[in-house]
């Protein structure tokens, strides 16, 4: 019986997307068609590809709030550059751009020793009034038909999109498993003096761990401005939490030193699933909100339950600060 | 002999002076602000600005109280906001029952949400930002259910427009509101044991468990306290906006947030004031209307307030740093 | 104790799924109810709104959306975007995906809606596609039926031109006004602002109308005082119109003009919507004029012409619904009607 309720405890993601999946192919006929499968996927790409950033961010005891406005400024910046620069050039800058707002939290965080969450708010409202001002408060729209094949592409009915999910989490999997970015990643967010005292340069991996989350909202960005064509300040207004959330969900702690990606695919999924459950089952929409508020209380109660923490954590500590 | 006495003490003197300066630094701004100001618009430094200025920060300033309980107690509390939306609407949804009852159970409600808040972060012990992150959702969840999502209308009252519009001796009440408040939270916070635990535990919870301090019960009871001064919130706005709608208090807590980190109150805890964010308050209040009066474009203010944000808190960082060096 | 804690949070997790289940039984239920008097049965709409919860209008326009399709026996699926456009993007997919009968969309984004539209369109060419309240940018697309609804563009010209009517009546040479708008960004906004624009252009008065701010007062009376309280320090006696968006707004600003002291009509200003408070503010001399936008017709007006395309009539592309001017002249023949859908203190 114990060993029973511990392989379900350790599979509890696992559970509650097969619950999922069982409710919905009651109610939903279409299911379990190929299309309808790897839509749940595709629709999950955006938010996914973020969360995967995210992440590697979150292990190292650190989190970013401005991921939302990343990726809606990433989108505009690279339609504004699409007549100068064409399709190719006006990406790569988009996507240069983008990251390059991860270095500035990156730098405000390590240098500047600003906590993560006012770093991260600060630059959060800082990019979108930028987009705003670029945008002039309204949509722009994609001015080389080619780009849409980023985000809308297929490949034998599926997404090309879908792809570049699957690839980035490969990428993360591989870098968080298997390299010095990712072994440091865990002991920092594990312990940051002992990472310190064993001869890691937190400084330089913590930025770059900056930098690598903003990198995947400026990809995520790309995407989604190619699915829509058209660039809004307004978009990703609500993504961060969605990401975080996705994040935590599959087992990765707010108080770093533990996750993966394998948890985090697993938390996209079922956050997709369960929108797809709030149109199939046609929740009253009252409820929705109801649902998803009680949905992260879920998450973040079992993580503080599982992460095993003795004392009363409250709140992570600023990185390298001295007093 | 005494001469090295002089020698150390103009040195001394010297350095408290250097020490008070870094200290007071966002007071000096405040004080420099609002001279350039004056100095820049004619319109600025009129009584019905000033008043203006103070009246549509009155409730962010009230908010601010609860928020800096909170974060001196290394937390935050990012409902804040979704709490006075939840209270104004229970409010106004009581009204029928009295004015008296509209306003206890505002407060009430302010309470339990506060408790839900502290029972999760304190007791159960998750991590403050996602719980309040899924309590903000489910307050303004629970608000729009009870509202259905409709714009409620205050009925008018004579003690609401009194707090809200009426002038003492010229003077706006609101205001008067706002500072009373400020000098009792003040004044729990630094005159009462509570208040002392609270700063301790904020500034290092193991030594303060180690020194008897029961930290989950203060961190709950400093959650508890900033629903119940969100409830009192919601009175104030109800007084002052006259529809409620869920929704339209969202955009507050950013600026709560602002104002309370602009006075020097860090988020690392253990250290801020009222005295502190009231300060922060001015400030913030100053380049609000400021940017209001020069007519700002909408998206260069959010532009501009981001980077006060980041630049305040660079700014207190280095005095920090600047700080200890001449301890 | 850790873990039956987790055993019960997912036993809490299943039983929210299965609240959602009973829902939708229950909405079943009404649907069958009502399918016993109506003629169509089985139909199975869907309509993908932006907001639902935080729109003073989307809320009651959706209640009325869900009278008008159990009158007529159908079942509809509502989804709520929040204002983001990806959720929409994948909610649209999703309901398509839904063996449904018709698909109406109101777009968060007008220009941004255009891709999914024509994808959809291209996966279930028999399912007919509606458009409403913001008009897809470009405004005519193959993938689309029509478009039904109120049209924020057109009432943003109906606005500019009663100002027009206002500054021509008046006589004034140049009028100096403030532009109160939306949200930054959203289509509304975009919409209203643009067509008072050029209704103004049109009417060859650009030049009597002197612009003195632009802010956005997030369709919120809050923000409606407070930025209007700023504009009378800013501009003082300068000041003689503001032009608002929407109702509640309006509201707001009337009650800065009031706290001010300013009697009615020293500085005009409007509303949309038609809502209880705004239509007896115009009766009061407040406020020049509001539009009247009616959920409840709106939300019958969409079902309508669903219903008529459903049925393989040929169906104008644009139909749009009446949003008629309630001015002083007839502000109390509208106060009883605006009471009927607003209620008496909206």
């Amino acid at each position: 019986m114990k060993k029973i309720t511990n392989i379900l405890i350790d599979q509890k993601l696992i559970i509650i997307i097969l619950i999922l999946v069982i409710a919905l192919s009651f109610e939903d006929k279409n299911f379990f068609t190929i299309k309808s499968l790897a839509s749940i996927i595709e629709h999950a790409v955006i938010i996914g590809i973020m969360a995967a950033g995210m992440t590697v961010l979150l292990i190292s005891g650190s989190f970013d709030l401005s991921v939302g406005s990343v990726m809606a400024f990433t989108g505009i910046i690279t339609i504004i550059l699409q007549k100068p620069l064409g399709l190719f050039f006006s990406v790569l800058a988009g996507l240069l751009i983008g990251t390059s707002v991860g270095a500035i939290n990156g730098l405000l965080v390590v240098k500047g020793r600003i906590n993560a969450f006012i770093a991260t708010l600060g630059t959060m409202v800082i990019f979108k009034g930028f987009g705003l001002a670029l945008t002039g408060s309204s949509p722009i729209k994609s001015t080389i038909p080619a780009f849409k094949v980023i985000g809308q592409g297929e490949f034998f009915g599926i997404e090309i999109s879908l792809f570049y999910l699957i690839i980035i989490y490969i990428v993360v999997w591989y870098l968080l498993k298997y390299t010095k970015f990712g072994r440091n990643n865990y002991a920092i967010g594990g312990n940051l003096q002992s990472a310190r005292l064993s001869g890691i340069n937190v400084n330089i991996y913590t930025f770059f761990y900056f930098v690598f989350c903003a990198f995947t909202a400026a990809l995520s960005g790309i995407i989604l401005s190619s699915r829509v064509s058209t660039g809004n300040a307004i978009f990703g207004d609500i993504t961060n939490m969605t990401v975080i959330a996705a994040a935590v969900l599959g087992g990765t702690s707010l108080f770093g030193g533990k996750g993966g990606v394998i948890g985090t695919i697993q938390g996209v999924i079922i956050l997709s699933l369960i929108e797809r459950a709030m149109t199939v089952f046609n929740v009253d929409t009252n409820y929705q909100l109801l649902v998803r508020g009680l949905i992260i209380l879920f998450v973040v109660v079992t993580d503080a339950v599982t992460s095993g923490r003795k004392k009363l954590d409250i709140g992570r500590e600023v990185i390298n600060k001295k007093v | 002999m005494s001469d090295i006495d002089a020698t150390a003490r103009s040195m001394n003197i010297k350095k408290g002076f250097i020490k008070f300066f870094f200290s007071q630094a966002m007071l000096l701004i405040m004080i420099i602000l609002f001279i350039i100001m004056s100095l820049v618009s004619d319109k600025f430094f009129t009584l019905n600005n000033i008043y203006n200025l103070f009246r549509q920060v009155a409730i962010l300033g009230v908010m601010a109280c609860g928020m800096t309980i909170v974060i001196i107690g290394k937390g935050i509390d990012l409902s804040a906001a979704a709490i006075m939306g939840l209270a104004a609407v229970a409010n106004v949804m009581l009204q029928q029952y009295g004015y008296a009852v509209s306003v206890i159970v505002a407060i009430a409600v302010g309470v339990v949400c506060g408790f839900i808040n502290g029972y999760f972060i304190a007791k159960v012990r998750a991590n403050f930002i996602i719980v309040t992150l899924a309590t903000q959702i489910l307050f303004t969840a629970t608000a729009l259910i009870i509202s259905e999502a409709r714009n409620l209308t205050s009925r008018p009252q004579p003690i609401y427009s009194f707090i809200g519009s009426a002038n003492v001796f010229g003077f706006p009440v609101i205001i008067i509101f706002l500072i009373i408040t400020m000098i009792i939270t003040g004044i729990l916070l630094q005159k009462t044991i509570a208040g002392r635990r609270l700063y301790a535990v904020g500034f290092n919870d193991k030594a303060a468990l180690v020194s008897g301090i029961n930290t989950s019960n203060v961190i709950m009871g400093s959650y508890v306290i900033n629903g119940l001064i969100c409830g009192i919130a919601a009175v104030v706005l109800t007084s002052r906006i006259s529809r409620v709608r869920v929704g339209q208090t969202a955009p507050y807590l950013f600026d709560v947030i602002t104002i309370v980190v602009l006075g020097g109150t860090a988020l690392t805890g253990g250290i801020g004031s009222i005295y502190r964010t009231a300060i922060g308050l001015v400030i913030f209040g100053i380049i609000n209307n400021s940017m209001a009066i020069l007519t700002v474009p909408y998206e260069y203010q959010q532009l501009i307030k981001g980077i006060i944000l980041i630049l305040a808190v660079l700014y207190d960082e280095f005095n920090r740093r600047k700080r200890l060096l001449y301890q | 104790m850790k873990k039956a804690l987790i055993v019960i949070l997912i036993a809490v997790f299943a039983l929210a799924l299965i609240g959602g289940v009973s829902c939708k039984k229950e909405a079943a239920e009404e649907t069958t109810a009502a399918a016993e008097t109506a003629a169509a049965a089985g139909v199975k709409i869907g309509y993908s709104m932006p907001f639902i919860e935080d729109s003073p209008y989307c809320f009651p326009f959706s209640e009325a959306l869900k009278k008008a399709a159990t009158s007529r026996g159908w079942e509809i699926i509502l989804t709520d975007a929040k204002g983001d456009i990806n959720t929409q993007v994948n909610q649209v997919e999703d309901l398509a995906g839904q063996d449904l009968d018709g698909l109406l969309v109101m777009p968060v984004d007008a220009a941004g809606i255009v891709s999914v539209i024509e994808k959809v369109h291209s996966e279930y060419p028999d399912l007919p596609i509606l458009v409403s309240n913001t008009m897809t940018d470009p405004a005519e697309i193959d993938a689309l039926k029509g478009f039904a609804g109120p049209n924020s563009y057109l009432e943003g010209k109906q606005m500019g031109a009663e100002y027009v009517k206002y500054v021509e009546e008046k006589g004034f040479d140049v009028i100096n006004y403030c532009h109160l708008t939306g949200t930054a960004g959203y289509g509304a906004a975009i919409d209203r602002e643009n067509g008072f624009n050029d209704a103004v252009k049109e009417a060859g008065a650009e030049a009597k109308f002197n612009l003195l701010d632009l802010q956005p007062g997030d369709w919120s009376p809050d923000k409606g005082q407070t930025i209007t309280e700023n504009w009378l320090t800013a501009f003082g006696d300068e000041l003689q119109m503001i032009y608002a968006h929407n109702d509640g707004m309006g509201i707001g600003v009337v009650n800065a003009l009031k706290a001010a002291n300013l009697e009615p009509g020293k500085i005009v200003t409007n509303g949309c919507d038609g809502q209880t408070q705004a239509v007896q503010l115009v009766k009061d001399g407040w406020m020049l004029f509001t539009i009247f936008q009616s959920p409840m017709s709106d939300g019958e007006l969409s079902m309508s012409v669903m219903e008529k395309l459903l049925k393989g009539e040929t169906v104008e592309y644009f139909t749009y619904l009446e949003t008629p001017t309630v001015d002083a002249s007839n502000a109390e023949e509208y106060l009883p009607k605006a009471i009927e859908i607003w209620g008496a203190e909206y």
